[in-house]
């Protein structure tokens, strides 16, 4: 007899069906990723090896359980952490419309675990609002780390499902090899986005339409070092010290050094000017709209860590929360 | 995943003493092979995996991975319950899988098939694709799945940073480090007491290695235990001094004879 009774199919994974199930000796709720090994002719999937590789190492309050595998002949069975939700479910369940408070509380636990990442060397590659498993204590835990990899991403999965690009750096878009930690900061600040509003902020449907839908929003880049490049708005006077003029956030928002050397630099892309964000994400603080900003620097190197976003004042209302909190019952 | 090495599996469940596994490969002995030959079959394997892997242009710290799934097969189990050369060809299509830098499970047969042919024609390897396949899920079944592996490559590139190396001292100590790999320092030390004393032989090789730095002040401030160090030394010297009676065309026949005196056993 089989160790766990299966309750409800749940959904398909980049490689393979997830259900629901229970633990027939200790009742155990738990969710199981069946991945079938019937061609004799391959071995284990790559994808299901970087998986299973990497959670047996990672150990995190922020990312998904791995409790064990079970292998035979014909398949090969994960048990997960049951979670019964995740992003995207539950921001169509709020009819896209989180509270301020819970957006703070699930971008701050989102970035735990990328931290934890970054800190381990390994990068997640596969951030998206579907990946992001919820539960009802409103945990925020990662998942699905089958698509890391370390050369190109695919544009299509295992599965020949399409991955979707709404949340991939301009840099990877751009056909970038060298890339690092910072394309998972890139989705972050996507999903932060997309919860805040309850719509994807990018919603290209392939890489050129991608990065107009990009190019829209933050303007056109452009490389400030390169003979043809926009002069530099006037200095404001130094004294008194002014706000930056919109040409100057224009210029710093859009400057993005040596982005033209990219492999597939969009030479034709139209010219956008940036656009305030702001009035894109009404429900957002200023500490909020400075922290998504920073989230989607054009240059890689720009982009603010997750151990930096972290101590970012956005988060300072949680920190003022948990030192109210009464102290924990030793 | 480097940053990480004492919250490890590599650390926590697969570290082994000296005195464990020579209970382990004092079952060798007991067919008769003698310490020199136990030290001729580690530098066997370990060049035949690093044959396999140039072919496939892999990078040594894919090779050196492929090298310990292969030793942590064989500390349960003996070399008659799989042929080692299939479990060679089968440790380094799941080092690639892991080390991220995949190949076709053909390639690989067809690969690992052409280096055994390299060694010695009269090896038999009459495996086909299915076999690596079915001899990866035993593989995976003795390490729990466990996969992620360190080695001491990025500890001396870390350290480097440093001190500064000459190229060539650098080179060096790259090169004892994939010697380690016929050792079985790997299964008990961490990687950095590796690369240490890797730089620490290095040294005595190439004077001024450490360049204007005091070199003994230099290794006293390593917080490392210097006991460890100077066994892993022992070990090297001693696997240089085995390796002078070692020659690669006489194995394949000392393979074979032991696996035959296994089988009768059996």
């Amino acid at each position: 007899m089989e160790k766990y009774q299966k309750i409800e199919k749940l959904g398909e994974g980049t490689y393979g069906i997830v259900y629901k199930a229970q633990n027939r000796d200790t009742s155990e709720v738990v969710a199981l990723k069946r991945i079938r090994l019937d061609n004799e002719e391959e071995g284990v999937p790559c994808t299901a090896i970087r998986e299973i590789s990497l959670l047996k190492e990672l150990k995190h309050p922020n990312i998904v359980g791995l409790f064990d595998v079970l292998h035979t002949e014909k398949k090969l069975t994960l048990v997960f952490e049951f979670m019964d939700s995740d992003l995207k479910k539950f921001v169509d369940a709020y009819g896209g419309d989180l509270d301020a408070l819970t957006v703070k509380h699930l971008l701050y636990q989102l970035l735990c675990g990328i931290a934890y990442c970054h800190r381990s060397r390994v990068l997640h590659r596969d951030l998206k609002p579907q990946n992001l498993l919820i539960n009802k204590r409103g945990d925020l835990k990662l998942g699905d780390f089958g698509l890391a990899r370390a050369f190109g991403i695919p544009v299509r999965s295992y599965s020949h499902e399409v991955v979707t690009l709404w949340y991939r750096a301009p840099d990877v878009l751009m056909g970038s090899r060298k890339y690092d930690s910072s394309i998972d900061i890139w989705s972050v600040g996507c999903i932060f986005a997309e919860m805040a509003t309850g719509r994807p902020l990018f919603a290209g449907t392939s890489i050129d339409d991608q990065l107009l839908h990009i190019f829209k929003i933050m303007g056109t880049p452009f490389d400030p070092l390169a003979a043809h490049a926009p002069p530099p708005p006037p200095a404001p006077p130094a004294h008194p010290p002014a706000e930056p003029s919109p040409a100057e956030r224009d210029y710093a928002r859009r400057a993005w050094p040596a982005c033209e050397q990219l492999p597939d630099w969009p030479h034709a892309a139209p010219v956008y000017a940036s656009v305030p964000l702001e009035p894109l994400l009404p429900k957002l603080s200023a500490p909020g709209i400075d922290l998504l900003q920073r989230l989607l620097e054009y240059a890689p190197e720009n982009r603010i860590s997750a151990e930096h976003a972290l101590a970012h004042p956005y988060f300072d209302e949680l920190r003022a929360l948990n030192s109210r909190a009464p102290a924990p019952v030793a | 995943m480097a940053a990480n090495y004492w919250e490890s599996s590599q650390f926590q469940r697969f570290l082994l003493t000296r005195y464990e596994l020579a209970e382990i490969e004092s079952i060798h002995m007991l067919q008769h092979l003698t310490t020199v030959d136990v030290t001729h079959l580690k530098i066997y394997f370990s060049n035949l995996m690093l044959r396999i892997g140039k072919r496939l242009r892999a990078r040594q710290e894919t090779i050196a991975t492929a090298i310990i799934y292969f030793k942590r097969f064989y500390i349960n189990n003996s070399l008659y319950d799989i042929d080692p050369y299939l479990m060679a060809a089968t440790c380094m299509y799941l080092a690639c899988k892991t080390e991220e830098c995949p190949h076709h499970i053909k390639h690989i047969w067809g690969e690992s098939k052409a280096a055994i042919a390299e060694v010695s024609a009269d090896i038999k390897f009459q495996y086909e694709i299915p076999d690596i396949a079915e001899c990866e899920s035993y593989l995976l079944e003795e390490m729990k799945f466990y996969l992620v592996v360190y080695h001491p490559y990025q500890v001396l590139i870390d350290l480097n940073e440093h001190i500064k190396l000459p190229k060539s001292s650098l080179q060096a100590a790259w090169s004892i480090i994939n010697d380690s790999y016929c050792t079985n320092a790997i299964l008990i030390y961490p990687p950095h007491v590796i690369a240490v004393a890797s730089l620490f032989l290095s040294r005595v090789i190439d004077q001024g290695i450490l360049g204007d730095l005091d070199a003994q002040q230099w290794f006293a401030d390593l917080n490392v235990d210097i006991t460890d160090i100077l066994q892993v030394v022992n070990d090297m010297i001693e696997l240089y001094h085995t390796w002078k009676s070692y020659a690669d065309d006489k194995i394949p026949d000392l393979v074979q004879k032991y696996i035959a005196d296994l089988a009768a056993v059996a």
